[in-house]
């Protein structure tokens, strides 16, 4: 398995978290400000939860699967199988959330079964490559990224005024407080670098650091960036970057939604990719001797398929709605690496030693 | 033998996604209406939508619009709602109407703007209407600005349009947006441009001629109903506190000769402190002035002062007279909002009173150029 980059590392993560962000708010959002604090506070406690995961990617670069299985069979067993399960969950969410959004963004001639299975393709065909091929599509996507975000930006800065940014609500620690909560909910990308730091070239603690640098900077400025622009439109409409795109006029558009969405979706199939691949490592390491085009067939199609019966029966806003598990967030990303790390070596390691 | 199997692979990718095309909702262009303008009524208790739809009128000539027809159609429905209003148009159009070209919406005088929220609900609920499309009051009703016949611009939409930006552009009206009206709280005062059909055409055989509509100043709304009508002479003041007005032209006198000046370059910075225990607004304008006559290097000064004197003395007068009915319409509550939020939250029933008790200080520099 060839290593990647450090950069690529936190395009990976940035594509993953930024993804959720450009698609929607989180709920009942009361100030734009409140939630742009929330989420730089969030991103500073990060530093401290995403010590124990960077000090296990420094110990065992193979990951936290293959390390537990060095240590204890079940052990490692029960994890991979925790990791198999969390990623093949966030995988059938984005899955059905592409088909979702594709469908309403778009007036689309398809079918939502196409376009769930279309995702899926392309991501299972993107999972089915080596890391740093993945790694390399990410650069792209987050390049992408930060060339949307700055042309909202210029398009929208004539319009912008900072005194829409307000803490004008009745209990502004509490409102603070949920948007960190909310905001550490939505961070799927805590667990993919738990996973996928291992195999970084450069140092987990750099890489940590910097992609906590970039992601408190870009999420906290999207919020303040949709506030500044839109002000209270931005927390009525149901999806509020888009609307910041469509708000953002140059000489040449009057609009840049195409755009808006082109990044989209792009990024989507880069973070679904991600996730099957992630998966498709756990199941293949439970079960060896299976083949990578069958595993991943299986990790992308599975999700895809489950998420079908809510899409077609137009029940899918329940699953978006839902609030994110902050337990399984951090039971991921903290508990199983602070788990790893104190238990001792395995017994064959420490026969090898004597 | 691998070449085979990818090969078959292929054939089965390429029919699965024909197959699974059949199942989708098709929809050729010619089989889609464009609304460019909306106009919103109210009629007993339901809603009267009249919508300009895109019909090209050169059928037969080299290109496919002709300039001096409207290349529009009107179609009108009813509802409780206006969502159910556009179904109905829709039906009566025989097309799916499409409202990503919707560059204006007209509201009719008697439209209840008290709750933006549920009055736009079409256009947050649709995400191909744009945030910048253009909002503005008819004089009496929605209907007739849409169905005036405009053949200025390639569509009469394009030239209502045309007209409003203009106007807003030289502060004769103030600018509203879809944006800013959905960025009002409930029963928050607004301000929106009102037109209105000034003469009707009489159709006179082959050729008719164009109705005259026109801006006719911008209406105050309050608690969700026009309160008052500013004038366009008097809509410049306005229009700068808000903001909004890029141009201008403002007439001095200076050694008995009257010199028009046109405005430009505006810049308008609102500053919001406490002085003596009370709130205190600050607005600082600066504007560069070009007068039609030539003047000499020592009548610049004087003229700058003048003109700086006469517009701080209007806009003075436009903000003292508003925030004295407590029509709150350049945002001075979210200023307080950003500023001393702790202030508003505690005055939450009675912010009307604590912009009535602000005092207030306008200081304009202007630039003879």
């Amino acid at each position: 398995m060839r290593k990647f980059t450090g950069f690529s590392l936190v395009c990976i993560l940035l594509c993953a978290r930024i993804f959720a962000t450009l698609t929607f708010f989180p709920n009942h959002m009361e100030s734009g400000l409140a939630y742009g604090i929330g989420a730089v506070v969030s991103t500073i406690l990060q530093c401290i939860l995403l010590v124990p995961a960077a000090r296990l990617a420094q110990l065992c670069p193979e990951g936290p699967c293959k390390a537990a299985m060095d240590k204890h069979r079940t052990l490692g067993t029960a994890i991979t199988v925790c990791f198999m399960l969390y990623f093949m969950y966030e995988a059938f969410v984005d899955a059905g959330s592409m088909a979702y959004f594709t469908d309403y963004f778009f007036s689309v001639n398809m079918h939502r079964a196409l376009t769930a299975l279309c995702c899926t393709l392309a991501a299972v065909y993107l999972a089915r490559l080596d890391t740093a091929v993945i790694g390399r599509t990410a650069q792209i996507a987050f390049f992408g990224m930060v060339g949307l975000i700055l042309m909202m930006t210029l398009c929208s800065a004539a319009s912008m005024d900072i005194m829409r940014l307000d803490l004008a609500v009745e209990r502004p620690f509490e409102v603070i407080g949920r948007a960190v909560i909310s905001e550490t909910e939505r961070c799927e990308c805590l667990v993919l670098f738990t996973f996928l730091a291992g195999r970084s070239q450069s140092s987990p603690q750099k890489s940590a650091r910097y992609f906590l640098i970039a992601k408190g900077t870009l999420v906290g400025g999207l919020f303040i960036l949709v506030t500044a622009a839109l002000g209270a439109f931005g927390m009525r409409t149901k999806l509020p970057v888009f609307a910041l795109a469509s708000f953002s006029k140059n000489l040449i558009t009057e609009r840049s939604d195409a755009v808006f969405l082109l990044v989209w979706v792009f990024m989507g199939i880069v973070k679904l990719g991600v996730l099957i691949h992630c998966a498709t490592e756990c199941l293949r390491l439970l079960f060896p001797s299976l083949d990578k085009m069958k595993s991943s067939l299986f990790c992308g199609v599975l999700p895809a398929f489950c998420a079908l019966p809510l899409l077609l029966s137009y029940k899918w806003e329940r699953v978006i709605c839902s609030e994110h598990s902050l337990v399984s967030v951090v039971g991921m990303s903290v508990i199983i690496p602070l788990i790893l790390l104190s238990r001792p070596a395995a017994a064959s390691h420490s026969k090898a030693a004597a | 033998m691998k070449r085979a199997k990818g090969i078959y692979l292929l054939i089965l990718a390429v029919l699965a996604g024909v197959m699974f095309s059949t199942f989708g909702k098709a929809l050729s262009i010619d089989r889609r209406g464009l609304v460019h303008a909306m106009g919103i009524d109210v009629q007993g208790s339901d809603y009267l939508v009249t919508v300009q739809v895109f019909k090209p009128s050169g059928a037969g000539a080299e290109t496919s619009v002709d300039v001096s027809q409207t290349n529009i159609q009107t179609v009108s429905g009813h509802g409780k709602t206006v969502s159910e209003a556009v179904a109905e148009c829709r039906a009566v159009s025989g097309k799916e109407l499409f409202f990503g070209h919707m560059q204006l919406i007209c509201l009719g005088k008697d439209v209840d703007m008290s709750a933006p929220e549920e009055l736009f609900a079409f256009a947050l609920g649709d995400k191909n209407i744009s945030p910048t499309a253009q909002i503005c009051l008819a004089k009496d009703k929605a209907s007739d600005i849409m169905e005036a016949s405009l053949s200025s611009e390639e569509t009469s939409a394009e030239a209502l349009l045309s007209m409003l930006k203009v106007s807003c552009e030289y502060g004769r009206t103030v600018e509203c947006t879809l944006r800013d009206m959905l960025s009002v709280a409930e029963r928050e005062c607004t301000i929106l441009p009102v037109m209105e059909v000034i003469e009707k055409s009489e159709d006179s055989g082959e050729k008719s001629e164009d109705d005259k509509v026109a801006p006719v100043g911008s209406a105050v709304i309050k608690y969700g109903v026009p309160h008052e009508l500013i004038p366009p002479e008097k809509g410049l003041e306005t229009a700068l506190l808000c903001k909004k007005a890029k141009k201008g032209s403002i007439v001095a006198k200076l050694d008995g000769k009257q010199i028009s000046c046109a405005l430009e370059d505006s810049k308008v910075r609102w500053n919001l402190r406490t002085k003596d225990g009370k709130l205190h607004l600050t607005c600082d304008i600066e504007l560069t002035a070009r007068p039609d006559l030539e003047i000499t290097p020592e009548e610049n000064d004087p003229l700058a002062k003048q003109l700086s004197a006469e517009i701080s003395k209007r806009c003075s007068k436009a903000l003292d007279e508003r925030l004295k009915n407590g029509e709150d319409i350049w945002g001075i509550k979210q200023m307080i909002k950003h500023y001393y939020p702790k202030l508003l939250l505690e005055n939450k029933g009675s912010t009307d009173k604590l912009t009535a008790q602000m005092t207030s200080e306008i200081r304009a520099y202007v630039k003879v150029g």
